[in-house]
């Protein structure tokens, strides 16, 4: 069982390896993108510069020291949907990428897989929780189009991804087990993912935060209420958006998002992290063999402690222990690592 | 646009999710939609789908069966609707959600004729965009108004998959598509009057008891409690309300774009939705 960590910068390739880190995702910005697309709309799903290598000699430096270590390189290309005009500079992305010798490309939208495979790079790609491989025949769907892994989505059980695996053995998983789980689902979310940093700044406007940070006012209201509502607050037809004006509506009540989506960067708090470490033994079972950290952008001390938390339940692996002693001994180190029960954060809580 | 509109019509279709609305469609259309795109646990039993069948074969509506994504559980549950549909009504029209659902029928049941669903064919759909149209730059409108179905590439492989038309939302910010391409052409299906915006596993909505519970989150067992409840989402910020159906975020947009002009495009189908669709 492999450990996949992310990476934001060269300066801390040497320590994640130290930790015990076996392979690197990182993003890369490029400044022609985002002068055409802002940050609403990178390459990566990244809203911001720090959350990203500055250049692709910078990447190039990246996947070098990392493969000096015994590590392999992967680069995010994760955006749900890449559209036509974008190819060129995509196709440009993707080479200097390859050129670069990253391992491997995390790839949500098959149009770019069915690019990717066309531009004959020697580069493998893996289905990002974009892809939303639910069920072993999407697997087998993707293993068709030449993926060479699947990163499960995040909202699937223990016992479905069982089935997965089992329904598409020759298929290597990936599963995500630490930090940030999005409250919808990563693939079928089509929200803007984060307004305030058109420019890549640090500090945006508030009211342009991830939609599920929010506060919003919720009220329950017949279906034939909704229907009156309609546009009435959007008094453009479609294609002429900037007619659009805010209005003030309702009193804002703590947001649905805001508590479902206990993100570490949101909360400043390393113990509001989701957490699925102690299926550990279960992923290793049913052949999961890489289980992934997100944090593109999180600190270094974040990453670290996180590494050394992985690793310590990885020990307990060969121990004779049943599934519920392991779990419990991982309970409580992650109590011990983030001071805080583990509990209101499962990465695969379901009854 | 390029298309001579005179030559098409407008399809008017009627879509529920829920065999107690099909009285939505005794008042008549071109062609019937029935099921769910979002909630593997709103799929109805074998034996409901024959009663729709019975409805649909009665009315003699044209038929698209439309179906969510799911997991291995939900797949094997919703083939048998699959089937009865393709034996009892060949030639109908599937709406696929789930690129394994897309696999399954390509293998096993060809007799229906695949459409990719709004799940799949991506567009950015939160209505916030709108509030910084003004700020964007030309390339990035473009981009929030366009999808992957303009490439070549990616028209050729659905062809080969025997996808032919796709779903759209009707997106606050528009979009400028045309779908009269010279090679692999494809027809679109327009959503109206509800966009959905994002749905989740983690529904709020299961074991509801009367109030929204934000510390409890993941899946649980569900009684289809989203059947009766339905929400309001409001911040200052969004343009629209949201509204909370079950475990999917829709908005609603009421204005359409003039039929002419979405039928040059290769919007040939409205898909009416008299009630949100969970």
């Amino acid at each position: 069982m492999k450990i996949v960590m992310p990476m934001d910068n060269v300066d801390e390739i040497d320590k994640l390896a130290e930790a015990g880190a076996n392979e690197l995702y990182c993003s890369v910005a490029d400044t022609r993108w985002t002068a055409d697309y802002t940050y609403l709309a990178t390459t990566s799903r990244r809203n911001s510069d720090w959350s990203m290598l500055s250049s692709y000699e910078q990447l190039k430096t990246a996947a070098g020291r990392a493969r000096a270590l015994g590590l392999k390189t992967m680069m995010a290309a994760n955006e749900l949907l890449y559209t036509e005009d974008q190819y060129p500079m995509l196709t440009e992305m993707l080479t200097q990428a390859a050129e670069a010798g990253v391992d491997a490309f995390i790839i949500a939208d098959f149009g770019l897989m069915l690019h990717l495979k066309s531009l004959g790079l020697d580069v493998e790609f893996h289905v990002s929780l974009g892809g939303a491989a639910f069920n072993g025949q999407s697997a087998a769907f993707y293993r068709d189009m030449g993926a060479a892994r699947v990163i499960l989505p995040q909202d699937l059980t223990i016992r479905e991804i069982r089935q997965m695996t089992q329904n598409c053995p020759e298929m290597t998983f990936e599963a995500f087990v630490l930090n940030a789980k999005c409250s919808n689902t990563n693939a079928y979310c089509n929200f803007d993912h984060d307004l305030p940093s058109m420019d890549g700044t640090k500090g945006g406007e508030k009211k342009f935060d991830l939609p599920c940070y929010h506060e919003v006012a919720v009220r329950e209201v017949s279906p034939g209420a909704v229907m009156q509502g309609g546009c009435a607050n959007a008094p453009g037809n479609p294609g002429t958006p900037a007619a659009l004006k805010i209005a003030a509506r309702g009193t804002a009540l703590p947001s649905l998002g805001q508590i479902m989506h206990a993100d570490y960067r949101k909360d400043r708090n390393l113990a509001k992290t989701h957490c699925g470490v102690c299926y550990l033994k279960e992923f290793r079972e049913m052949g999961v063999e890489y289980i992934k950290v997100v944090g593109r952008g999180f600190p270094l001390a974040k990453k670290l402690a996180d590494l050394r938390f992985l690793k310590t339940a990885m020990s307990y692996l060969d121990e004779r222990l049943s599934l519920d002693e392991f779990a419990f001994k991982v309970r409580g180190d992650f109590a011990r690592a983030f001071a805080s029960p583990c509990q209101d954060y499962c990465y695969y809580t379901y009854a | 646009m390029s298309a001579p509109a005179a030559v098409r019509q407008m399809e008017k279709a009627v879509h529920v999710s829920d065999p107690a609305h099909l009285h939505h469609l005794e008042a008549g259309c071109d062609r019937a939609y029935f099921g769910n795109e979002f909630c593997q646990r709103l799929n109805v039993s074998p034996a409901e789908i024959n009663e729709v069948l019975d409805f649909i074969e009665e009315k003699k509506f044209p038929f698209t069966f439309v179906t969510n994504y799911v997991t291995d559980d939900g797949l094997k549950g919703l083939e048998p609707l699959i089937a009865a549909v393709a034996r009892r009504l060949p030639g109908s029209e599937i709406v696929v959600n789930d690129w394994g659902a897309l696999r399954l029928v390509n293998e096993k049941y060809r007799d229906l004729v695949p459409i990719l669903g709004r799940l799949l064919h991506k567009m950015k759909k939160g209505p916030r965009i709108a509030q910084v149209w003004d700020r964007l730059p030309g390339p990035a409108r473009d981009h929030f108004q366009s999808s992957n179905i303009t490439l070549e590439h990616v028209r050729r492989f659905l062809h080969g998959q025997r996808v032919a038309r796709v779903a759209f939302d009707n997106v606050l910010q528009g979009f400028n598509v045309d779908l009269n391409f010279e090679t692999f052409p494809f027809r679109g299906s327009l959503y109206y009057p509800y966009v959905y915006i994002a749905t989740t596993r983690s529904c709020l909505l299961a074991g509801y008891k009367g109030k929204l519970e934000r510390d409890r989150v993941g899946i649980f067992p569900c009684r289809r409690e989203c059947r009766d409840h339905t929400f309001e989402l409001l911040n200052d910020n969004m343009p629209v309300p949201l509204i909370l159906k079950g475990n999917t975020q829709f908005f609603v947009n009421d204005k359409l774009r003039e039929e002419n002009d979405l039928l040059a495009g290769g919007i040939d189908r409205i898909v009416y939705q008299p009630e949100l669709p969970m």
